[in-house]
């Protein structure tokens, strides 16, 4: 028996995993072995250890590569989606199967801070890190790869790009959160767009603490497809939601929640109340404003709920003095209002730097 | 002819209703012979289609020829009916293509397709001929993991694919077989992608 069979004998008695024992073998005698006549003598051997040894034929043997590309699709299916991006590094057929079939991702986010860039794709996640010399990918449990000069930055663009190329991707959320400077990722992405056309999401988030404009970020997405936006970022960025009410996006959307972002002025609130749902930050509301509110919460069809967070204080006694008195309830003060001609009604609640309005059913 | 033991699985007698069963007999392009039990060949959408058209009796099933199964061999159908008749009677996963469903591979099935890649093929393919749901998920699953972990350069040499590189080289010889010009037109073509082409991305 040749030393080749003697070392996967060994291998296979050992009950090592093939890959590995392939991986050692090759290294003991210094070349490449075709990995299928490898495959067939490793486990003719694990199966029995008294197999003495046949020729062997791969020519009638089925290779991956003849598999028809239903069957492909099915594998490629059955994959992380990150190893499915690997995979597509593989050939050409490979990838020409990824990139046509649906990508099966329903959630991306793209993470930014100053010592990593962190996507994932539903439960998979990549991280990339900065490294004097290049880059270094961390995957799957415990996966590193490190690539040479490359930016960290640059490695986790291009490994997204072949999913947002995809033109039938259809995401129920994209995130994306950065702690730096964020526009070369929001012009990359647009660059994108420009290929193939804005990115079909339905719950779109963009948080950022830097002083950056919503309004490139949000020009991303498709409006008509996008349900819900929120936006975080710090009041004295300015980050345009002014200029974002103005969007098609806005106006399409049926939730919008904005986070530590400049304050509105209360003429504005009118925009909203075509919205199921908003948070909001807002100046000082003078009670002419929350009337107005409220009658136009009262006609609306779409209102379920909305947040008001006020930049000044909001007494109490003000309240009760504009409005009647509040009823107490547990801790928290509130009016009702029947909607005419439904069984709903508008509960508002009043805090000291909030207003809360929900719609209930009555009892 | 050679014959397989039949049952394809050792049946425990006393385990299965009184009624009666029906074994119907396949044979596989090398001759080899098959009984399956009705409720385990209902796992092939396939076979299951075939046998109701054919309306066998119990002495159909007997006195007539098995039913030829021209494009999979003795190995691989034994390893498909060992599979039918373990998972006889489950229910068949529907597939809406909506989500992806996560496949967990059965200890059985796990032993079952410790074989090798080339018979593995095989096996998804019968799977996939015989319209056999969990079998193919459960194989191609396999198959999928065979690639978690691996490099691009360590994938080719186990799935045995050209790389891009290898690839247009063998295309180029092709074009170059039939015409010598091709190869000039071809450099030409690399050579303004090269100018005009984007360095990084």
């Amino acid at each position: 028996m040749s030393n080749f069979l003697e070392l996967i004998k060994k291998e296979a008695i050992n009950k090592n995993p093939v890959f590995e024992s392939y991986k050692t073998v090759c290294e003991k005698i210094g070349e490449d072995i075709d990995f299928l006549e490898f495959e067939y003598f490793h486990m003719a051997y694990y199966n029995n250890p008294e197999f003495k040894g046949t020729n062997y034929d791969g020519s009638a043997k089925p290779k991956f590569s003849q598999l028809p590309p239903e069957i492909l699709t099915e594998i490629l299916g059955k994959l992380d989606p990150v190893y499915r991006l690997i995979l597509r590094k593989v050939s050409k057929r490979l990838r020409s199967i990824i990139d046509n079939e649906v990508p099966r991702i329903s959630s991306i986010v793209f993470d930014e801070s100053d010592n990593y860039i962190q996507i994932d794709l539903d439960s998979s996640r990549v991280t990339f890190l900065p490294h004097s010399e290049g880059c270094t990918v961390e995957y799957g449990i415990g996966k590193t790869k490190f690539i040479p000069e490359c930016a960290h930055h640059e490695m986790a663009l291009v490994f997204l790009r072949p999913i947002l190329l995809n033109p039938k991707l259809r995401l129920r959320n994209l995130s994306m959160l950065s702690s730096n400077d964020f526009n070369y990722a929001i012009e990359y992405f647009s660059n994108i767009t420009a290929i193939t056309s804005e990115f079909h999401v339905e719950n779109f988030i963009f948080r950022m603490w830097k002083p950056l404009k919503v309004a490139p970020a949000i020009a991303l997405v498709k409006p008509g497809s996008l349900e819900s936006i929120e936006i975080e970022s710090k009041m004295r960025f300015r980050s345009g939601i002014m200029q974002f009410l103005e969007t098609s996006h806005f106006k399409q959307a049926k939730e919008v929640k904005t986070w530590h972002c400049e304050p509105l002025n209360p003429v504005v609130i009118d925009r909203f109340v075509h919205l199921t749902s908003f948070e909001i930050r807002m100046h000082y509301v003078s009670f002419v404003d929350v009337r107005r509110l409220r009658k136009m919460i009262l006609q609306s069809p779409t209102f379920e709920q909305c947040k008001i967070y006020l930049f000044w204080y909001l007494r109490r006694e003000e309240v009760e003095k504009a409005f009647g008195p509040l009823v107490k309830e547990d801790s928290n003060f509130y009016h009702r209002y029947p909607i005419p001609n439904s069984s709903y009604f508008i509960q508002f609640k009043f805090y000291d730097h909030l207003i809360e309005a929900e719609k209930f059913l009555r009892e | 002819m050679s014959v397989e033991n039949a049952p394809v699985v050792d049946v425990d007698e006393a385990a299965i209703p009184v009624e009666k069963k029906m074994y119907y007999r396949f044979e596989s392009n090398d001759k080899k012979e098959f009984r399956v039990s009705e409720l385990a060949i209902q796992q092939s959408e396939t076979l299951n289609r075939l046998v109701e058209a054919m309306g066998y009796t119990s002495e159909d099933v007997e006195n007539k020829p098995a039913i030829a199964i021209e494009n999979i061999d003795g190995k691989t159908l034994k390893l498909v009916f060992q599979w039918c008749e373990h998972h006889k009677g489950e229910a068949i996963p529907v597939d809406d293509g909506s989500v992806p469903k996560i496949v967990e591979i059965p200890e059985f099935d796990a032993k079952l397709m410790d074989i090798d890649n080339g018979l593995l093929f095989k096996l998804i393919w019968a799977a996939d001929y015989l319209n056999i749901v969990q079998l193919l998920n459960v194989s191609c699953k396999k198959v999928a993991n065979m690639a978690q972990g691996k490099t691009p350069a360590q994938l080719r040499r186990v799935y045995l694919l050209p790389s891009d590189e290898e690839d247009e080289a063998a295309k180029r010889a092709a074009q170059e077989a039939q015409d010598p010009r091709a190869r000039e037109v071809e450099e030409e073509f690399e050579e303004r992608k090269r100018q005009g082409g984007n360095s990084f991305f």
